[in-house]
């Protein structure tokens, strides 16, 4: 009983990364109607930057805010260089841009970091301490409270103030913000910038337990899609459920069923997708898609 | 005296197909002027030639200022409230949201309030449902939540593209008694799109006719009502 318990709640540290990304990708899909291949590799390289400000000194709590800041920039500058000028081309296209920006962006971070896996500092001791007869670890506390505070802080930018709701009503219906004076390609930026922090977020919470190197984000970014399919690929609160309930399958399927082991998880990630699609296409917030014509 | 909203000479058109063959026409502050004529013959396309939602040549110009070359937000930015064809509601948001975004432009905080009040007055369905979506909203309510927002933006010239479109005539009706009431006690201009040309002849100063991309005829309303010949041939009635 305690070891299920200990299963969860390392899951829900694990959904809470995966929601973090998933969160990222759904803003992106909001702003352009297209998933963002590259917001897995962004966040990878968002994380190489906090590692090199914690390697010349910085401490972990300024490295981290100051990280973010850098991969919110980022964000905006990719959506008004690269993806504004193909603002109006065909989906394909878009998806070719950020298949190519992912390729570019791991690249690059190779070139500039190199492929040998680095140990990341985490802020949080490994030790243990009982919790209702588990034992949970510092790191998976410490992981889980960051992650809740940033996807708060995301909700009550969207929900509470004027800008969240301009970036919405950008994302949703672009035509009829404007004529309420909403700068929609400036929000659409925004939301960028957005989706490149939060995203920024999953890789620094999840580089001290993965090693950080280049490709490190390549499994998250699959648990990522499946958590915000099952949440229904619109729907920024689906991403954070979805997230939680894919860290927490994951972790139960690698511990209890014996031909998953750890070696299978992502195929468990995978097989959510197939499924989510096959019996309930709009996930668990989706709307079904119905157009009036 | 220079008119409010100016059109000199304007063409405009969707890829190859042009819509609009040269038109003129004038909305003096505080006037009600309706635009009327058949389907295609060009009345969305003028409005949204003034908004900047289609290309367009010759002249714009609001309060003296050529429009050319300005984005759609830096237009209503100057005071032109657009409620387009279809009511543009946002219908992932709720009703509250809506209004906020007709407002959320405005510095002036105690006047704002005291517009949503004025708001809830004109249409107090809308004060019951705030917190509702709005796709749950019938259509005659989303049309009063259309007009509810551009007045809290408020615009010296607001332009109602079909307001009547699918309503029941009693809502129809209320809509428009509204519609006077905010010209009267604002000031604002209204530029009013409308198949309805009996209704909108009623309410405006000035008409416009269009016949396929060109204006046919204009001229004060009661004098187009009164001719015979115009009615038959352009209003159908």
């Amino acid at each position: 009983m305690q070891s299920l318990l200990q299963q969860i709640i390392s899951g829900i540290a694990s959904g809470g990364i995966f929601a973090s990304l998933a969160l990222a990708l759904v803003l992106i899909y909001n702003a352009m109607g297209l998933v963002n291949f590259a917001q897995g590799e962004l966040a990878m390289f968002a994380t190489f930057i906090a590692f090199t400000l914690i390697d010349r000194g910085l401490s972990y709590w300024i490295a981290l805010p100051v990280a973010l800041v850098i991969a919110f920039a980022g964000g905006v500058l990719i959506q008004r260089v690269v993806i504004r000028p193909v603002e109006r081309a065909p989906v394909l296209t878009l998806v070719i841009i950020t298949l190519g920006m992912a390729t570019l962006v791991n690249g690059l971070a190779g070139f500039i970091w190199g492929y040998v896996p680095r140990s990341f500092p985490s802020p949080f001791s490994a030790r243990t301490v009982n919790l209702l007869g588990a034992f949970v670890s510092y790191q998976d506390m410490g992981v889980i409270a960051v992650s809740a505070v940033v996807l708060l802080l995301i909700y009550l930018l969207l929900q509470r103030t004027t800008i969240g709701l301009t970036m919405r009503a950008a994302a949703h219906h672009p035509e009829a913000a404007r004529l309420l004076g909403v700068r929609v390609s400036w929000m659409l930026a925004l939301g960028w910038g957005l989706a490149a922090a939060v995203g920024a977020v999953s890789g620094i919470l999840v580089a001290p337990v993965l090693f950080l190197e280049p490709n490190m984000m390549q499994a998250i970014i699959i648990y990522a899609f499946a958590a915000a399919v099952l949440g229904g690929i619109e729907s920024p609160l689906g991403a954070v459920v979805g997230g939680l309930i894919v860290g927490v399958t994951v972790n139960l399927a690698g511990a209890y069923l014996p031909f998953v082991g750890g070696d299978l998880e992502l195929a468990v990630a995978l097989a959510i997708i197939i499924g989510v699609l096959l019996v309930r296409p709009n996930g668990l917030f989706g709307r079904a898609s119905v157009r009036r014509v | 005296m220079a008119a409010l909203l100016e059109l000199d000479e304007v063409r405009a058109g969707y890829g190859q197909t042009s819509v609009l063959h040269g038109v003129s026409m004038s909305v003096e502050e505080g006037q009600i002027v309706s635009l009327l004529g058949a389907n295609g013959a060009g009345k969305t396309t003028t409005l949204r030639s003034v908004t900047g939602g289609v290309r367009w040549t010759g002249d714009i110009r609001f309060s003296g200022r050529s429009l050319k070359r300005l984005s759609t937000e830096d237009v209503v930015r100057c005071g032109i409230a657009h409620v387009p064809e279809g009511r543009g509601i946002l219908t992932e948001l709720t009703v509250d949201e809506n209004l906020r975004l007709g407002s959320h432009l405005r510095k002036d905080g105690g006047d704002v309030r005291k517009d949503y009040d004025r708001v809830f007055e004109y249409f107090p369905v809308l004060r019951e449902r705030r917190r509702l979506s709005a796709s749950t909203l019938s259509g005659g309510e989303q049309q009063m939540l259309a007009v509810a927002r551009a007045l809290l933006m408020r615009p010296r010239l607001m332009l109602l593209d079909e307001p009547s479109l699918g309503l029941a005539p009693m809502v129809v009706r209320a809509i428009f008694e509204i519609i006077r009431t905010i010209n009267q006690s604002d000031g604002v201009a209204v530029f009013l799109v409308e198949q309805n040309a009996r209704l909108a002849l009623e309410i405006s100063s000035q008409a416009y006719v269009l016949e396929v991309g060109r204006v046919a005829v204009s001229g004060a309303s009661s004098d187009l009502m009164g001719k015979e010949s115009v009615r038959r041939s352009y209003l159908g009635y």
